[in-house]
């Protein structure tokens, strides 16, 4: 009946419904929150207003973010503070924040930190509460945590750190950690650099120091134990774990492939263009995968082992070094961080392959989430 | 008719000088869509003639006239973006905005290094060395897109502690919310084949590059720390590319600190982190008639601005460091008579630039600048703040016309003297036919509120009165070298310390094998103070090699051996020791450091020296 109505309308009353349609007033279902690593912050996008709508101040060098299985949590890494901000996605709110290692008493020269003393730096829950913009230098402290896991009760965060090649595990009741340990480095890879979860096991992606041309290395553990299962070496620079049912996809930025690995097992390869960080599963054995040093997504059969280069443009503009990607509700778009200086959320229609709109950012923005509303 | 002409003269007349109330009279007539362009020679401040300047993305070229200047003009609205190019020079790269008004693109080049031939089949490291260490790039065996076999590699280093004004682009992480980056090391890596056609990276290789740490910013970028690298993309005019870097020993010499990277396309490369410590500056853009609308204001480490209607800006820059504002005002049909007022002219083009550097915005007048903490609100829209305010002064006018050379002395607990020279720069960057530059307006000011402004004692000698220069401390000198209101140069250096032997006295004696010389520097604890010492042992009446030894460099400390190899103990015997200490930019005693007193048209030293009384010792067995 509407639709009758509609179609009789006089055309430019019909276009006057369509543009009052796509003003700003009208609101998306679900919110976009992208990890901001220059301002320290999480921004909220509404996708239909094509707009920032919000910025939460998160903490020092926000980069990782995952959400929780019930959407009410989202959890920040905090690479500069030495914690996780979680976000509460229904106030859009930091709700608290946790160390993910303990405040040091000294340095590495073996002398006292006496301002952690005076401050009472030990009874914070993140290093930003003290090293922040106008704060104690310097800015960016800690362990550097970087990657970032469920466990499989939903009750504990795995967390890595690229110094001393930590992995921490986080209770989220008490939000503290509950246990931690340098892992064992494999030759010169000593930095785990991301975890994943497997079923019952961790995947770590340990690398070296980078830049380096020396091999990484992709190691099972046991997830109760922490005992090591398999190991498999892979490219210099083992980016990004992405957990496939009984698998674990690597995306290798150094030497631009993707590789499957299985406890125990050769990894399959497959080349992408270069520089793959993010992936994201599209649909039942396809993942994206975001080729940031060529700007360009990856759309990678994992059976048939096609992939299909995409480039991330819009008209004669190029969006450069895409990071991470999050799917819409409805599996149509994967919303992509588009990280150079000047930074967009690239909106990019997985049917169509190609862009379809371009929502400015913070520059050196790194990962994004869909939440609902 | 004559009457009409007249009239319509002197109504241009008005329109360009009168009034300065904000009503627009001051700021001359400037078509849209324009760009106008200087380039100079940043290592001697002298206009570039003849260089090629392509806009970006379309076939339009010019080139800059025997005044280094260029008009484009007819440009689409949005970002404009230049690529300069001329032979010995590394590429430089420039940005504006077509709009209503015109803007003006201000940019030095570097003269490029040394090439060096490469088979590009053979993993080899390169190396460009300077006073700050060796700039080197790590190739492995054919990760270059190219058959030829005979390449040519030119690395060109550029400290932005000096140089930055040779940086291409804007050094921002823009989008939403603008941040500035910080630069600490950049290079720009050109590898040419046999036709000279540059050459680049196989898509998916990459190579490594390691970029010292410039010795003024050693104390605040320690080994290990992780750095945020770029690369320039030319065709964006952005920094992108952001991987980390690590701060590491150089792989060439074993000890400068370098920032170790990997980079995936050759271009300008370097290390700028994000400003985390921000806060909002209100500045004022005035010409010697008063403030001016729609001057364009950079700031390093900062953002860009433009003023409003009353010639204000807020610009954003990182707090608590020395910050270089530089303003533009382009006039594209006026000129400036003898008397200095603005006269319609359809064609002409006037570039007002005004420099202010600033260590401490307290200021050079020992005012307290607005600013307030944070980055500035919304950047598109200018605030315009009420009269209480004190906005930090931009004073700007044409580019003088001649070349100058500084070179001034900060005697610790002494005076801050100098000398200043106009003349026509050489190849080399020396003047000739230098005359002494009379009528400069200079200003030193110890970045804590004392200041002073220095008394021409003799044409082209200065001197500051009443001004002790005290040891360990920073004095940054504003230029105004043609008097004409505008700040042409700027630089700053640290007055040296008190020196003094720790473990050495004059008549001691001590055991050749076991000797390491030791001295303090009162002012060594200060952040960014990095002084060079240069200590030498002469045994006296010998002359061979184990009867001298000698140090430069930043250590306190020094174990004097023979130039044997292997090293060995000195000979035993009477020796003098000298201890010579050096901060700033010096060229002399056997060193060479690259000017710290930069700008459009003026370059120069600013340096402390202090001579520690030689003594004499008794090396034994």
């Amino acid at each position: 009946m509407v639709w009758t109505v509609i179609r009789y309308l006089p055309p430019a009353l019909f276009g006057l419904l369509q543009l009052v349609g796509c003003s700003s007033s009208q609101q998306a279902s679900h919110l976009v929150l992208v990890s901001q690593a220059g301002s320290s912050t999480v921004a909220v996008i509404d996708p239909v207003q094509g707009r920032t709508v919000k910025r939460i101040t998160v903490g020092g060098l926000p980069h990782r973010m995952i959400l929780n299985p019930d959407g009410s949590k989202v959890y920040v890494v905090l690479v500069g503070s030495q914690a996780v901000a979680e976000v509460d996605v229904r106030s859009l709110e930091v709700f608290r924040t946790f160390l993910t290692a303990p405040v040091p008493e000294r340095r590495s020269d073996g002398t006292l930190i006496q301002p952690h003393f005076d401050q009472d730096a030990f009874s914070k829950t993140s290093c930003f509460a003290c090293h922040n913009p106008g704060g104690a230098k310097p800015f960016i402290v800690g362990e550097r945590p970087v990657g970032i896991a469920f466990s499989s009760d939903l009750n504990k965060l795995y967390v890595s750190h690229i110094r001393q090649g930590r992995l921490s595990e986080i209770d989220l009741l008490s939000a503290q950690v509950v246990r931690a340990r340098n892992l064992p480095p494999s030759g010169a890879a000593s930095e785990a650099v991301d975890v994943a979860r497997v079923g019952s096991r961790l995947v770590v992606a340990m690398r070296p120091r980078q830049p380096s041309t020396e091999a990484s290395a992709v190691r099972w553990l046991d997830e109760q134990t922490w005992q090591t299962l398999s190991e498999a070496p892979t490219g210099s620079d083992p980016a990004f774990v992405l957990p496939l049912e009984e698998n674990a996809l690597v995306s290798n930025f150094e030497s631009n492939t993707l590789s499957l690995h299985a406890p125990a097992s050769s990894p399959k390869s497959f080349t992408v263009t270069p520089g793959p960080l993010g992936m994201l599963k599209v649909a039942e054995g396809r993942v994206l995968s975001l080729n940031y040093y060529s700007n360009a997504v990856s759309l990678v059969d994992l059976v048939s082992g096609q992939v299909q280069n995409h480039q991330l443009e819009l008209g004669s503009r190029i969006f450069v070094n895409p990071t991470h990607a999050a799917l819409s509700p409805d599996g149509r778009l994967a919303y992509i961080v588009s990280s150079g200086t000047e930074g967009h959320l690239v909106v990019f229609d997985l049917e169509r392959k190609g862009v379809t709109r371009a929502i400015p950012i913070d520059g050196l923005s790194f990962d994004v989430v869909v939440v609902r509303r | 008719m004559r009457k009409t002409l007249w009239m319509a003269a002197l109504l241009g007349l008005l329109a360009a000088c009168g009034g300065n109330n904000g009503g627009g009279g001051n700021n001359g007539s400037s078509a849209p869509n324009t760009v106008a362009g200087l380039v100079t020679d940043i290592g001697t401040g002298a206009r570039l003639s003849g260089v090629k300047v392509t806009v970006v993305g379309s076939s339009q070229t010019t080139t800059t006239d025997s005044r280094g200047e260029f008009i484009l003009q007819n440009l689409p609205p949005g970002l404009v973006k230049v690529d300069l190019e001329k032979a010995g020079y590394a590429p430089g790269h420039g940005l504006a905005e077509s709009t209503s008004s015109a803007q003006a693109i201000v940019v030095a080049l570097k003269k490029e290094g040394t090439e060096q031939g490469y088979n590009p089949t053979q993993a080899r490291t390169l190396f460009q060395r300077t006073e700050a260490g060796p700039y080197a790039v790590i190739f492995q065996p054919n990760s270059l897109n190219t058959a030829d076999t005979n390449l040519r590699v030119v690395v060109t280093p550029l400290d932005p502690t000096k140089e930055d004004s040779a940086l291409p682009g804007d050094l921002i992480a823009g989008g939403a919310s603008p941040t500035p980056l910080a630069a600490v090391t950049f290079a720009e890596f050109s590898i040419l084949d046999s036709q000279n056609r540059r050459i680049n990276l196989k898509p998916g290789s990459s190579a490594i590059v390691e970029l010292p740490i410039p010795p003024e910013l050693r104390s605040r970028y320690k080994i290990g720390d992780k750095i945020h690298c770029y690369a320039y993309n030319p065709q964006t005019g952005r920094w992108e590319d952001f991987v980390e870097g690590t701060v590491e020993r150089s792989s060439v010499d074993g000890t400068t600190p370098v920032l170790r990277a990997s980079i995936r396309h050759f271009s300008w490369y370097g290390g700028a982190p994000a400003v985390q410590d921000q806060e909002c500056v209100l500045v004022e853009v005035r010409n010697r008639f008063g403030p001016l609308a729609d001057a364009v204001v950079t700031a390093r480490p900062g953002l860009r601005a433009v003023t409003n209607r009353l010639g204000q800006a807020e610009i954003t820059v990182e707090k608590g460091v020395p910050v270089n504002f530089t303003a533009t005002k382009t006039y594209t049909d006026t000129f400036v008579d003898n008397h200095g007022n603005l006269i319609p002219k359809p064609g002409a083009k006037v570039i007002d630039i005004g420099r202010v550097y600033e260590d401490d915005l307290i200021g050079l007048d020992g005012k307290n600048y607005s600013r307030t903490p944070g980055p500035c609100p919304g950047s598109s829209v200018q605030l315009v703040r009420p009269a209480a305010t004190n906005p930090l002064p931009i004073r700007v006018a044409p580019a003088p016309e001649g070349f100058f050379r500084a070179n001034a002395l900060l005697q610790p607990g002494g005076v801050a003297f100098m000398q200043l020279e106009k003349g026509i720069p050489n190849a080399d960057g020396d003047l000739d036919n230098a005359e002494p530059a009379a009528g400069a307006k200079i200003t030193i000011s110890d970045n804590a509120g004392k200041t002073a402004t220095l008394s021409e004692l003799a044409p082209g000698t200065y001197f500051a009165n009443n001004f002790d220069v005290e040891p360990g401390k920073r004095y940054t000198l504003n230029i105004d070298a043609d008097g004409n209101g505008s700040i042409d140069g700027s630089g700053s250096a640290f007055a040296l310390g008190n020196v003094a032997w720790s473990n050495l006295s004059n008549g001691g004696s001590y055991s050749a094998a076991s000797l390491t010389a030791t001295w303090s520097d009162s002012a060594s604890a200060q952040p960014g103070y990095n002084a060079l010492y240069q200590v030498s042992f002469q045994r006296n009446g010998g002359s061979g090699v184990s009867d001298m030894a000698f140090y430069l460099g930043s250590e306190r400390t020094f174990q004097p051996r023979a130039q044997t190899d292997p090293p060995t103990p000195l000979a035993p015997g009477t020796y003098t020791v000298t201890l010579n200490a050096f901060c700033g930019a010096f060229s002399g005693g056997n060193l060479n450091i690259s000017d710290n007193i930069t700008g459009v048209g003026m370059q120069g030293q600013i340096y402390s020296i202090q001579p520690v009384n030689p003594i004499t010792i008794t090396l034994t067995l």
